[in-house]
């Protein structure tokens, strides 16, 4: 794959994310954005918001059997838009992740990534006759790019010039280009049309009539006449001769999403908000058909070259083939006036033909171990994915979320380490360095119910394993390329886990543009680990490459008597210790240190790696011994220093802790 | 909101205050050194002062622009008695009575100034503290101080040393909050009686309790300790916050005695006051409520509450409700939240849209337009600060917008005058800005109908200007309209009435007491004024018409012009002339005057003198 590259790195904090799914989802997942038709081989493409482009055989999908061929996947972000070229041999899509990219359409792999804009790529425009296709964004920028130069990058010839249209003071929600590429107009929240000459980016003129956003626009063959679509729920035909709207129809009562302009402009297939699919002549725009009705807002459509049917695309991630009535049908719908289109029936109760979507989550709840993620979809069905194994550990089925949730509750505090994301439907993980510290979760093997080789109290750090798993093809490569004798060989750290090989890894800015995407799989491929190199941040290097260890997490605490045994300190101990330490450590330490001699504040630390467990004897005394408590509740041995703080102690402030001595033998000592 | 710069350990002496007339203040520093030492000693600036913008005018106190050094002990120099001296346009006859600066303290006096001659707050306030008085249970002590005080203090005043003393609605923090109130009202009271008495006595303004006001505020609220300058409007926030607590309490404490018997025997002599609420909308004054809705019910139980005790006026008066309107430009849901504010801050308008017209003033009209502009807002939520969707589940970009859904009945802008720069300097915004007579209302409701059907208006009332160059200096001086307040007081059903007594156990509709009560109102009347309202009394009680009767608290902390004209409140706003209150110095303005230097243009002299907050009151068309 080729890369367009960027003039160097920004000096942005960087994350590394990856997706928990299955290998092939056959399915959308989320809304779809964008469709395009390609008659000759009668295949469907369309573009998702679960970021993925798929390719869907018509016939198939008309006879109904599974109609799914292949999806397009790197994008990370919502695809906006896609267009057919080259006479179906190249797709250019346009997606929120800020890139253009150019893929071989019938085998549907990426060619190249165009990374010229800086903000939400929203829509493309194409010139049929010359091979030319306009992206515009949320960033006001248009540029102008030509196919067969876009089409022949190649790794070493990787440079492509373009020229941009000027002067959009707003974001542009809609691009649309005469097949001649003479005409180019552009619609934004700036309510107002642009409208520029592609062949010199010179301005022409701006068509003022709408009051709110514009996201529909169609051009008509020879660029006279152009049609619009707003949210202020109205189409309007513009004359570009003479620079102003000629025609004003209302067929809906909320935002115009969508439109398409059949030949010669004699009718206006229109769609939107009120998730109506609406017909009107032009000529007599009375003359009006309610096509259908979908059941979620309308985002595109495609009909058919000869205009028989119209595939339909929404915020609901099923894809429907709706029959378009013959013209004459139309009927005469009252004054033409948006209150009437509302009792107005639909022609087709039923779709002609369905690509049926999949659900997309919704909702998401992190449990406490912070490892285990509870999910509810879009259909109400409930599952539990595994973050540290990176897979959908099990499908609940249609239950109650909520008491599922409160099911799963247990009194244990893990510190946060990482981030959810579910604008794609899926199941995205963040890890970074900057709000949340992927290293921040150490977590005792035995808690994290992982398979150990020895029978030994270890720290895992739930971070740094992650990424080792994701990246341990790389590392291993690295390892083996350097014949480092010093890196460990083999997966010393490791053996706990593998992550699945078709999980995508993705590694992009803070709240900023992707950078790199691949699959586990394919990280220890020659180009793959050069690029990664350059990538992939320090701090992962730092833990994946050169082995090292993270930080513990330290708290602070005052260790005093408690008001009701006699014991009395002077000193107020201030003490230190890693977050994960146990309470029966510090009995330990209270009927050592403190209980034998006034000693003055010691840190307690324990160090990474496997602990003796010759003291455990003194464990089971001190236990039996001295009692611990915060905020006047007695605490289990077995919770760690984190949790009393975040469960018990539950202030900012430093935590206190008391000690009182048990009194022995004749008082039974609980051990959960 | 304001934030202050108070200079770096600046011994606490009194800042420059440019006042209108230099042998004023010579005059008070030496009456100060008599007093206690509540008035700081002052070491004003004799240097050249700014001469007052308005070089004409009588001094509404009394003194006259010629009166020497020497001279002032000498009596109150009667405006009546010089009729050549007074500015065109003014006909007010009767002396205001004044606010001496305590140090510092033209910020209060110019609140003081303002609220006391906003439309109906005297009234609403007097309520307040009689009933506090009443459910606290105290009586009025009188504790007069020693004689080289009490000159000004009349038989009417009530001090008390401190909150301990008083019997009070809760905690001592309450206690505070209540006191600070109280003390309000006395002060209020006090101006009221200075006013009313002989016009031979000397003339002084108000010290004492005035003073004993400012310790009651910074008591609740010590950020306003120290000498130095404050701002006027944090002031003015605070005072009504006390005001609003005030009355909460008291309602809280109303709601637990109400089974008791002592609320049923209070309903008894408050003659039936609690459940009966007439709309007092006869005479075109303007009506209570900026509650939405408020006006659209007539009567029935919702107004039964404005006559309770504890009613909390300030809230009715003067909050209003925000909307504000995000909609995901993405999927376009809207959400919205609403929010009560006290007074919206406005920002200044740049240069460029002020110097559309080069000739001079700008119309009414393009300077409604300016404000509406500033104050109804939208912006677009993209870029780095795009919008997190819950539809979306990510971040889109998002139109937001401001608009408000009702107004209050008084309006307060405060014009943002202060620029924070990335230091702590807090710079003053000099920029010029016109003030509008007229504001047109921008809720939302009027905001979808043409000018002409709007239903409401707004009307300028007062204004606190500022002068000086920076935030941390310089001195607050009041415009006020002069506009008699009888209207005000009309229809009131609350309070207690000398004349409850005489009516007897007659608790029932209070029609059938008309002609006996107004008769007695009628005797009242013509002592105290000039007898134009006397008659309308005569009529309504002849007539058995709508329940008229003017509350008794006019005769306590109430305003009065005389001579102005009676009738229409409306009417009253376009002929009657302003005051300048500038501290102990009041004198009036024409309205031409007023006019001139609230919409003339930049190349005014007086563009030191810049409007800072700006008070409206509504009325409907």
């Amino acid at each position: 794959m080729t890369t367009h590259k960027t003039a160097g790195q920004t000096g942005r904090k960087k994350q590394v994310s990856f997706v928990i799914r299955d290998e092939v989802e056959r399915q959308h997942r989320a809304g779809v954005n964008s469709l395009q038709l390609d008659p000759v081989t009668n295949r469907l493409f369309s573009a998702g918001q679960d970021s993925i482009i798929r390719t869907w055989n018509c016939k198939d999908a008309k006879m109904g059997k599974d109609p799914y061929i292949h999806s397009m996947e790197h994008h990370t972000d919502w695809v906006n838009d896609i267009v057919l070229c080259c006479g179906g041999k190249n797709l250019i899509s346009a997606s929120s992740d800020t890139t253009v990219k150019v893929w071989n359409a019938h085998k549907g792999f990426c060619m190249s990534t165009l990374r010229t804009h800086k903000d939400y790529v929203r829509a493309l425009a194409y010139a049929r006759d010359k091979e030319q296709v306009a992206s515009a964004g949320l960033d006001r920028s248009i540029f102008l790019w030509d196919v067969n130069t876009l089409t022949a990058l190649t790794a070493s010839n990787n440079t492509v010039t373009t020229s941009s249209m000027a002067g959009s003071k707003n974001s542009i929600y809609s691009l649309a280009m005469n097949p001649a590429g003479t005409v180019i107009v552009s619609g934004s929240t700036e309510k107002i049309l642009r409208v520029w000459d592609p062949r010199t980016c010179v301005k022409q003129m701006k068509l003022i009539g709408h009051s709110d956003n514009v996201k529909a626009l169609v051009v008509n063959r020879d660029g006279t006449l152009c049609l619009s679509g707003s949210s202020d729920g109205s189409i309007k035909l513009w004359s570009l001769g003479q620079q102003q709207c000629i025609q004003t129809i209302r067929a809906h009562h909320e935002g115009v999403w969508a439109i398409l302009a059949t030949e010669g402009f004699s009718h206006v297939i229109s769609g939107g908000r009120d998730k109506k699919v609406v017909m009107t002549d032009l000529k007599n725009q009375k003359r009006q058909v309610v096509i259908c009705e979908e059941s979620a807002p309308v985002l595109k459509m495609v009909a058919t070259p000869d205009t028989s049917g119209l595939w339909v695309a929404t915020s609901d991630s099923t894809i429907n083939f709706w029959t378009i009535p013959k013209r004459d049908s139309l009927t005469e719908v009252g004054s033409g006036d948006e209150a009437d289109c509302g009792n107005v029936k639909p022609v087709n109760s039923k779709p002609e033909a369905t690509i049926k979507g999949g659900p997309a989550l919704r909702n998401y709840h992190i449990l406490n171990d912070k490892r285990h993620i509870l999910t509810r979809d879009t259909e109400n069905n409930v599952a539990i994915y595994d973050v540290l194994q990176v897979r959908k550990e099990k499908d609940l089925g249609q239950v109650d979320f909520e008491t599922e949730i409160k099911n799963r509750f247990k009194k244990v505090y893990v510190p946060p380490w990482f981030s959810v994301d579910l604008k794609t439907g899926m199941l995205t993980i963040n890890l970074g360095q900057d709000e949340v510290d992927c290293f921040s979760a150490w977590v005792s093997s035995k808690e994290a119910e992982l398979t150990l080789n020895e029978n030994v109290e270890q720290k895992v750090n739930y971070g740094s394993m992650v990424l080792r798993a994701l990246l341990e093809k790389w590392w291993m490569k690295i390892a083996n390329d350097t014949n480092d004798q010093n890196v460990p060989h083999g997966r010393a750290n490791n053996d706990y886990f593998k992550v699945p090989d078709h999980t995508p890894l993705i590694f992009s800015e803070v709240a900023g543009r992707t950078l790199y995407r691949l699959l586990v799989k394919d990280v220890g491929g020659d180009n793959e680990a050069t690029l990664l190199n350059e990538t992939v941040p320090q701090w992962v290097k730092d833990i994946v490459v050169e082995k090292n260890m993270p930080k513990f997490t330290k708290i602070s605490f005052y260790l005093q008597p408690h008001g009701t045994c006699n014991f009395k300190t002077l000193k107020k101990d201030r003490l230190i210790a890693n977050d994960f330490i146990q309470m029966n450590k510090v009995a330990e330490h209270v009927f050592e240190k403190v209980l034998g001699s006034e000693s003055g504040s010691v840190a307690v630390s324990s160090s990474p790696g496997a602990e003796q467990t010759d003291d455990q004897e003194t464990n089971s005394l001190a236990e039996d011994k001295v009692e611990l408590l915060c905020s006047d509740e007695v605490l289990d041995s077995n919770m760690d220093l984190r949790t009393v703080k975040h469960f018990i102690w539950k202030s900012p402030t430093d935590l206190t802790l008391h000690f009182r001595p048990l009194k022995s033998s004749q008082n039974s000592v609980q051990k959960p | 909101m304001t934030v202050l710069w108070e200079g770096p350990n600046e011994p606490p002496r009194k800042r420059v205050c440019l006042s209108s007339s230099n042998s004023r203040r010579n005059v008070k520093r030496q009456r100060s050194t008599q007093q206690l030492s509540l008035a700081n000693a002052s070491s004003s600036v004799s240097s050249d002062c700014q001469a007052s913008p308005l070089n004409s005018g009588v001094m509404m106190n009394g003194y006259g622009l010629s009166d020497s050094l020497h001279h002032h002990q000498h009596g109150l120099k009667n405006c009546s008695q010089s009729p050549d001296e007074q500015s065109p346009g003014s006909d007010s006859h009767s002396p205001i009575a004044t606010l001496c600066n305590l140090g510092n303290t033209c910020f209060l006096n110019s609140v003081l100034y303002t609220l006391r001659f906003a439309p109906s707050f005297l009234h609403n306030l007097h309520h307040l503290a009689e009933d506090l008085k009443q459910y606290s249970g105290r009586h009025s002590q009188l504790k007069t101080k020693s004689s080289s005080l009490g000159r000004s203090m009349g038989g009417t005043s009530k001090m008390w040393n401190s909150s301990k003393d008083l019997p009070s609605l809760g905690d001592s923090a309450n206690a505070k909050i209540q006191l600070a109130t109280e003390r309000l009202h006395d002060l209020y009271e006090s101006l009221h009686t200075t006013e009313q008495k002989d016009q031979l006595e000397a003339f002084q303004p108000e010290v004492f309790l005035h003073a004993l006001l400012f310790v009651g505020v910074r008591d609740v609220n010590p950020m306003f300790e120290g000498n130095q300058q404050h701002d006027a409007h944090e002031l003015l926030v605070c005072l009504l916050d006390n005001i609003r607590e005030t009355c909460r309490q008291l309602s809280e404490l109303v709601a637990e005695r109400s089974d008791s018997q002592l609320q049923s025997k209070i309903n008894n002599l408050m003659n039936g006051s609690v459940p009966e609420r007439i709309e007092s909308n006869g005479l075109g004054a303007v009506t209570e409520g900026g509650v939405p809705g408020a006006e659209d019910r007539a009567g029935g139980g919702g107004k039964g509450k404005t006559a309770a005790p504890g009613h909390n006026f300030i809230a009715e008066d003067f909050e209003g409700v925000t909307l504000l309107r995000t909609t995901c430009v993405e999927c376009e849901m809207v959400t919205e939240r609403k929010e009560t504010f006290c007074d919206i801050c406005v920002p200044i308008a740049s240069n460029s849209s002020l110097n559309n017209n080069n000739q001079g003033a700008l119309s009414e009209h393009k300077i409604n337009e300016l404000y509406r502009e500033a104050v109804v807002t939208e912006e677009y939520l993209h870029e780095t600060n795009k919008y997190w969707c819950e539809t979306c589940l990510r971040y889109n970009e998002a139109k937001r917008s401001v608009r408000y859904e009702s107004l209050p009945r008084l309006l307060t802008l405060q014009l943002k005058r202060f620029s924070s720069s990335y230091g702590s300097v807090i710079s003053k915004v000099i920029d010029f800005m016109p003030t509008p007579l007229n504001l047109s209302c921008f809720c939302e409701e009027c905001s979808h109908q043409p000018d002409s059907q709007r239903k409401h208006r707004y009307q300028l009332f007062g204004v606190i200007m500022h002068l000086g160059a920076t935030m941390a200096s310089g001195h607050y001086v009041a415009y006020v309209r002069g506009r008699d307040a009888e209207g005000d007081y009309e229809h009131c059903t609350r309070g207690k009435r000398k004349t409850a007594s005489l009516s007897g156990a007659n608790s029932k509709h209070s029609t059938t007491n008309n002609e006996k009560t107004s008769g007695l109102m009628r005797f009242l009347k013509i002592k105290t004024n000039s007898g134009s309202v006397a008659n309308a009394v005569t009529e309504a009680g002849r007539n058995q018409q709508p329940f008229y009767q003017s509350c008794s608290s006019t005769n306590c902390c109430g305003l009065r012009i005389r001579g102005s004209d009676n009738g229409d409140a409306a009417n009253d706003y376009e002929s009657s002339s302003w005051l300048e209150c500038d501290d102990d110095s009041v004198r009036s303005v024409s309205r031409n005057q007023m006019e001139e230097i609230l919409t003339g243009n930049k190349n005014s002299k007086n563009s030191a003198l810049t409007p800072y907050l700006l008070f409206y009151v509504r009325s409907n068309q």
